[in-house]
């Protein structure tokens, strides 16, 4: 009921912010900022992933008016994120060889872990996000894209503008790549 | 020979008509069984990190706010083939206009 209740008061504040109310824009993004802003680090680092989530947000605002709400707006968001990510990955380049800020990753809530599996699965997902660090830009956006958030072949080449064969090349490199990474750190 | 093939199976990934040889010695292969069973492991594990969700900084919801330009329904996914086409354009549109600047100043020094 209550999940009802915010999608229909969602589709209200899209409605809104479709007819130019910045009030109901500035409610979408304070509900989908940690979303756009964690997948902004994935692709490129924490360094420059606060520019990627703001620009990404005003470039939504801007084409709110074009959202035809075909897909739910969380998924929108997160194609434009990806878009402004990869459109501005020359300058996420000259942040390649960061090493991702383990506070940034202290912080993170995960509400479908057990307490008992807590422990076991930090030192898992910190070995991951490390070997996601040590990959190429190309190679980090596909992994990303397709096994942390389901995306498929088809999605993750139009959204990055290469062919499905590339993606699945490189998807399957960079697994390769990672679980290498991870026998070297185990 | 069969550790060869191996590592010509895993250097391509399966599904395409120009691998379909491949894929059938990795469905009989056991070292390759093995070695996919990894990478599903590899697969399965990022796919937890989706539940994890980081704090945005405190001030990106101001500075979006504060910096939103008029709405104007422009495509927010610019596509890469235009922009690719628009630093072509840039850059033979600079090359012109270097050109027929030197082309001119010659021409006047003849005059």
């Amino acid at each position: 009921m209550i999940s009802r209740r915010v999608q229909v008061d969602e589709q209200a504040l899209i409605a809104l912010a479709k007819e130019g109310d910045a009030d109901a824009f500035g409610e979408l993004v304070w509900r989908y900022r940690d979303t756009v802003y964690t997948l902004a680090v994935r692709l490129v680092g924490p360094d420059l992933a606060a520019d990627v989530a703001q620009e990404a947000l005003i470039r939504a605002w801007r084409a709110m008016p074009r959202f035809r709400g075909e897909a739910a707006l969380g998924t929108w968001l997160h194609r434009i994120t990806v878009n402004t990510a990869w459109t501005m990955r020359k300058r996420a380049a000259r942040h390649e060889t960061q090493q991702l800020d383990e506070a940034v990753f202290d912080q993170a809530v995960d509400h479908a872990t057990s307490p008992e599996k807590a422990g076991e699965m930090i030192e898992v997902r910190a070995g991951l996000r490390s070997a996601i660090e040590r990959l190429s830009p190309g190679q980090r956006a596909v992994l990303v894209l397709r096994d942390v958030y389901g995306w498929s072949h088809a999605e993750v080449a139009r959204e990055l503008g290469i062919t499905h064969t590339t993606a699945k090349v490189r998807l399957h490199r960079a697994r390769k790549r990672v679980r290498v990474l991870l026998e070297e750190q185990s | 020979m069969s550790r060869f093939i191996c590592r010509m199976a895993n250097t391509v990934p399966g599904g395409s008509r120009l691998t379909s040889w491949f894929d059938g010695h990795r469905e009989r292969c056991l070292r390759c069984q093995a070695d996919a069973a990894r990478l599903r492991g590899v697969s399965r594990d990022l796919g937890g990190l989706e539940g994890e969700m980081l704090s945005a900084p405190g001030g990106l919801h101001t500075q979006v706010m504060a910096t939103l330009p008029p709405q104007d329904a422009s495509n927010p996914r610019r596509p890469l083939l235009m922009r690719v086409i628009a630093r072509w354009a840039t850059g033979i549109g600079v090359a012109v206009a270097t050109l027929a600047a030197v082309v001119g100043r010659r021409a006047r020094r003849r005059v």
